[in-house]
């Protein structure tokens, strides 16, 4: 209950919000890449955000009070990890340099399984949840203002 | 040591010679209001002994407390305009809404020093008008 605690608060989800925004970028930037570093195309990124907290995060009955958890301090992005469960997209191109040489699959070019529909809905969720946090703080800033006000 | 709190500011301001260092070791600007009302609920001396004696008042307590707010807020504003410096030389290492978070503290961090400084000066000013 600082008089800046929401700002910092609002802040993490801004910094975090920004972050989503950044790897959806790269999704989008990245549909269509047929060649990684570790082998076969491009594979879509989620971030994995998780609570920002200075309290322990394990329970226990034996906790102090002074201990348990309270208000958090924001949010954390916890992992940026690879999407390994949306199947990759086949497209016919036998002519491709990156083409499928031997198998059932033969001929065929695996594409990322970005979607580009639902990454700008991302986007759109993203753009707004900045919003919302930055909406946070011109309401801390007036309260405050409004504190200070008080009495003249 | 952490931002200024507004009520222990306004304690110290109303109340100055109840004010000993206890009450301002730490506490959050709502529970420093309760404990300067009931000093004894927390830390209560042994039964017996007397409580001990607040220190001498110093002349000077508003005026280094005023220096030190003004210090801190002047800290405030350097970081912004680092920030801003840092943004327009490097601008793929800064987030914009930092710079913009960074103004808005030196902002409210002047603003709640300008209000004291108003209502000590005010204050002042309806005591010498006073007639």
């Amino acid at each position: 209950m600082g008089l800046f605690t929401t700002i910092n608060t609002a802040a993490s989800g801004l910094t975090a919000e920004r972050l989503r925004l950044d790897v959806i970028s790269d999704n989008i930037a990245n549909a269509n890449t047929t060649r990684t570093a570790e082998g076969g195309p491009y594979r879509r990124s989620r971030v994995i955000f998780r609570p920002r907290t200075d309290q322990p995060y394990w329970r226990s009955p034996f906790l102090p009070e002074a201990l348990r958890n309270k208000i958090g301090s924001g949010v954390r992005v916890s992992a940026i990890e690879k999407d390994r469960d949306a199947e990759l997209v086949l497209k016919w191109d036998p002519t491709h340099p990156d083409a499928v040489k031997t198998g059932p699959k033969t001929g065929y070019v695996e594409l990322p399984n970005v979607n580009v529909v639902s990454e700008m809905v991302d986007m759109i969720s993203a753009s707004r949840a900045y919003e919302a946090n930055a909406a946070v703080i011109d309401g801390s800033k007036s309260m405050f203002r409004r504190a200070l006000e008080i009495g003249r | 040591m952490g931002p200024i709190r507004f009520n222990q500011i306004a304690q110290r301001l109303v109340e100055p010679r109840r004010t000993h260092p206890a009450h301002m070791a730490g506490g959050t600007g709502v529970s420093g209001t309760a404990r300067g009302a009931a000093p004894n609920a927390s830390g209560a001396p042994p039964a017996g002994a007397s409580p001990a004696e607040p220190p001498p008042v110093r002349a000077d307590r508003f005026g280094t407390m005023i220096a030190q707010a003004v210090g801190r807020v002047s800290d405030g504003q350097l970081s912004a305009d680092a920030f801003f410096e840092r943004m327009l030389t490097h601008p793929d290492e800064v987030e914009p809404h930092d710079v913009s978070i960074a103004m808005a503290r030196a902002e409210m961090s002047l603003n709640l020093t300008k209000t004291v400084v108003d209502r000590a000066v005010k204050a002042y000013t309806d005591i010498t008008t006073m007639r």
